[in-house]
């Protein structure tokens, strides 16, 4: 069985944990249907359904905390991917993919070799990125947070570092988190996806590059992770910025927004990948018995509802997403 | 008897770490000796964090020949979770040849989780340098004064993992056996350079 990794990106407390489980819940709930079949190992079902209930807690009590911050039991050695086998529904799957996620201060780490290599390691193995955004820091107070809390220069100094020589395509997920403010309006939208391009531009600037265009495609994907609680004020405890926020309708339960959409992009991606790389040169033949149908209607259906306005925008590289 | 707590600090650098508290002042970055080959009762074997998940509450106490390692997960720092908005945990390791000591303390742990959790989190506080720092005195005078534990048990107990495990044998060992040819061929080549040194100085 073929295996993929897919690794999260961003600095400590902008919410990859709440955004890696509200695509899975968001999956279960809208991409289900497809004749693709993702089934988690029990270890991540495990995981992630704590982690949806502390997610749903939130929207009972705003600051309550919600997801608790990821920590590895000891060291970079006892980190363990969430796996989930992929393929047609009822038969054997086809590819396993592993999702990375880590302690968000692996990414800004300075003395620590072994974080700063495990970071590497997954930029250079990972098909797939998927840099989380804090948006409230973003956008709020001329962005005078957004530094501190997103790390920009961290993570685009990963991706200057670990980008070079890149042999094979690779998809970059830009996800703005917690969006729930922000997608309110027409010129709130307009604002977000300007903000991301200006804030990010010399990441993607270098994504343009002549040596890397045509191998990286690049999406912009806001989601709301609970979908019920909205930015409220921004705390400043001991000179760091603490986010605060606040339900506006008291009896809305926890309904997330667009999780599933970098999941569709993600699929979509990936099945098109496997599609033109399984058998090589022979792949006329799979061609002719069309044995890869099934993965080809797959990608088409993600084409179809893979959203492309309302702040949703494929940067470049939409021939490494089409068949 | 090895002390280690985990937990984290308020700035985006400082997460999850393990601090390796010898004395108050004197807490350096360390972490415990956690992945080594264990079995447990049904004879299932492998690495300590295999049998848990750290963000989940767990008590586990891996018993060896010559030591034994408690490892209590998840315990929830009440006050510094306010101040950060979201839950941050302390967890606790203890290596120590007395293995009664560790499942007195484990018994504690699982029977009265609440007051056990207050009790860690008492003695760890947020520091601006080093993200968090422990009070050792306050763990040890608490772990020492701990008494049989009662049979009533706090409502928590019910959803606390408690695993219990054997080391596998020469498995601390081993890593204490790693760590003196470390030091050794430093030794070593310390010695050499100081005898180059001397040589040259007679030569020239």
């Amino acid at each position: 069985m073929r295996e993929l990794n897919i690794t999260m990106l961003g600095a400590r407390y902008v919410g990859k944990t709440s955004f890696l489980t509200s695509m899975f819940y968001e999956y279960e709930q809208k991409i289900a249907k497809t004749r693709i079949q993702l089934t988690p190992d029990q270890r991540t079902t495990s995981i992630l359904g704590n982690k949806l209930a502390e997610l749903k807690s939130l929207n009972d009590n705003p600051q309550g905390g919600g997801v608790a911050s990821t920590e590895a039991s000891v060291g970079v050695e006892s980190i363990r991917s969430f796996i989930f086998d992929l393929g047609q529904k009822g038969k054997k799957p086809s590819l396993r993919l592993h999702f990375w996620d880590y302690p968000g201060g692996y990414v800004t780490a300075e003395n620590n070799t072994a974080q700063q290599n495990f970071v590497k390691a997954r930029l250079q193995e990972s098909e797939v990125v998927l840099i989380a955004i804090d948006t409230p820091t973003l956008m709020e107070a001329k962005g005078k947070w957004h530094s501190s809390r997103n790390r920009p220069l961290d993570i685009i100094s990963h991706f200057k570092r670990y980008y070079t020589d890149i042999k094979s395509p690779r998809l970059v997920i830009l996800a703005p988190i917690k969006c729930e403010t922000y997608l309110q309006n027409e010129a709130s939208i307009a604002l977000l996806l300007q903000k991301i391009k200006a804030e990010y531009a010399s990441l993607l600037d270098l994504f343009s590059s002549e040596s890397l265009i045509d191998k990286i495609a690049v999406v912009v994907t806001p989601v709301q992770t609970v979908g019920t609680i909205f930015f409220s004020y921004i705390d400043v405890v001991n000179g760091e910025p603490i986010p605060r926020f606040k339900k506006i309708n008291p009896d809305a339960e926890y309904n997330p927004k667009n999780n599933e959409q970098p999941l569709k992009y993600l699929l979509r991606f990936l099945l098109k990948q496997q599609i033109e790389t399984r058998w090589g040169f022979l792949n006329f033949v799979r061609d002719w018995m069309n044995l890869d149908d099934y993965l080809k209607e797959a990608v088409q259906e993600f084409a179809k509802d893979c959203k492309t306005s309302e702040g949703f925008e494929i940067i470049q590289g939409k021939n490494l997403l089409n068949i | 008897m090895d002390i280690y707590v985990q937990s984290c600090g308020l700035h985006p650098k400082q997460d999850y770490c393990w601090l390796k508290v010898i004395q108050t002042e004197n807490q350096l970055q360390d972490n415990p000796p956690l992945l080594l080959q264990v079995k447990d009762k049904n004879g299932q074997a492998g690495l300590i964090t295999d049998f848990y998940y750290s963000e989940a509450p767990s008590i586990v106490l891996a018993r060896g020949n010559n030591k034994s390692i408690l490892v209590i997960t998840a315990l929830v720092a009440a006050d510094r979770s306010k101040i950060y908005g979201r839950t941050i945990r302390n967890s606790l390791a203890i290596i120590t040849p007395d293995t009664q000591l560790l499942q007195k303390i484990a018994d504690r742990a699982s029977h009265h989780w609440e007051d056990f959790t207050h009790q860690i989190d008492r003695a760890v506080k947020f520091d601006e340098e080093s993200g968090f720092k422990v009070d050792l005195p306050t763990i040890e005078s608490y772990i020492k004064n701990i008494s049989p534990s009662s049979l009533s048990s706090d409502n928590l107990t019910k959803i606390i993992q408690v695993i219990d495990l054997d080391i596998a044998e020469g498995e601390l060992k081993k890593k204490n056996q790693s760590t003196m040819i470390i030091l050794q061929v430093v030794a070593a080549i310390a010695l050499i350079l100081i005898i180059v040194f001397l040589w040259a100085k007679r030569v020239y």
